[in-house]
């Protein structure tokens, strides 16, 4: 505690309290001085931590009022954090966010499947029935790809803001729920930044 | 006895439903086909390029699993796939519209009318 809060609080214990068994022989007061110095009332003590709380409170206010400016940055998670939400549907094998012009992984998450492999077929999966849509003369967009295997369900998801990248979501066909995995597949959307 | 374009009729009576076909996937042809769809020949070799497309998916993966459906949605339709479990290079295809249909209840149908299905 710094020597300017010391001094006011040395002129409200004179005032109020002092300390017991003072030795009033001593003609310069000297220990008396001494021991008020390390004395501190419990009524004082209060004043003393609030002040700090005070302090910790503007603190907080300032990095509230500074909170504004990067919340357009830091309101959405990384895409790591997006893909670990993903995989949290019942059954989850493996999440990835994938290109399908390259058919490579920008992110992926999960184990248990050559996951490498499989984004690399559905990109092509949605590749073939991109081009396709267009030949047909219609601008329908894709939604999405559901892929029902013997043991495995496959979600093909493509991105709103950029269909040719899509999240691709693999679950245990035997545990996961289809349409629980696709309305997390559809959440995440708006979470995902590239 | 074919039952093919009785089960494809079948199909098209469902609520929603535009067309409902039977595709041969190697060759991409239509060989049976109900509703009315312009674009069901288009429709049916675009779905055609899915399935051989995850078919090779699961040959590089060395899977042995084989492909139950695949539904694809569009913003104003959704598509059902199913390749025939006698012969997978076969597959039926409804095509239904997104906004008056129920994708569990056709995805039901169509996996019926595939098990009654006699070429």
């Amino acid at each position: 505690m710094s020597v300017e809060s010391r001094s006011p609080l040395r002129g409200l214990r004179r005032a109020n309290k002092e300390p017991e068994h003072l030795d009033y022989s001593e003609p310069d007061f000297s220990s008396w001085a001494a021991r008020l110095a390390d004395y501190t009332p419990v009524g004082q003590a209060a004043p003393a931590v609030s002040a700090a709380a005070t302090s910790a409170t503007t603190a907080t206010a300032t990095v509230v009022a500074a909170t504004p400016a990067a919340v357009a940055v830091d309101d959405r998670p990384s895409l790591e954090e997006v893909l670990e939400k993903l995989l949290s549907f019942d059954g989850a094998l493996c999440v990835a966010v994938v290109d399908s012009e390259t058919g490579m992984i920008l992110g992926k998450a999960g184990s248990g499947i050559e996951i490498d492999l499989a984004a690399a077929g559905a990109s092509v999966i949605l590749r073939a029935r991109l081009a396709s849509t267009r030949a047909l003369g219609n601008d329908e967009k894709i939604d999405d790809v559901l892929i029902s295997l013997t043991t495995q369900v496959q979600i093909i998801h493509p991105l709103p803001s950029n269909p040719s990248i899509f999240t691709y979501l693999i679950g245990d066909k035997a545990k996961a729920s289809l349409a629980m995995a696709r309305y997390k597949a559809t959440e995440a959307d708006l979470q995902i930044q590239l | 006895m074919s039952n093919v374009t009785e089960s494809l009729e079948r199909l098209v009576e469902l609520a929603g439903a535009r067309s409902a076909a039977l595709v041969d996937s190697n060759s991409g042809m239509v060989l049976g086909h109900a509703g009315s769809d312009a674009g069901l020949d288009i429709a049916a070799a675009a779905n055609t390029e899915v399935v051989r497309a995850q078919l090779k998916s699961i040959g590089t993966l060395g899977s042995t699993d084989v492909i139950d459906d695949i539904i694809i949605t569009l913003s104003t339709q959704f598509d059902i796939v199913r390749p025939l479990t006698a012969n997978p290079s076969i597959f039926l295809y409804l095509a239904m519209d997104k906004n008056k249909s129920n994708m569990a209840l056709a995805r039901y149908k169509v996996s019926e009318c595939e098990a009654q299905l006699e070429l």
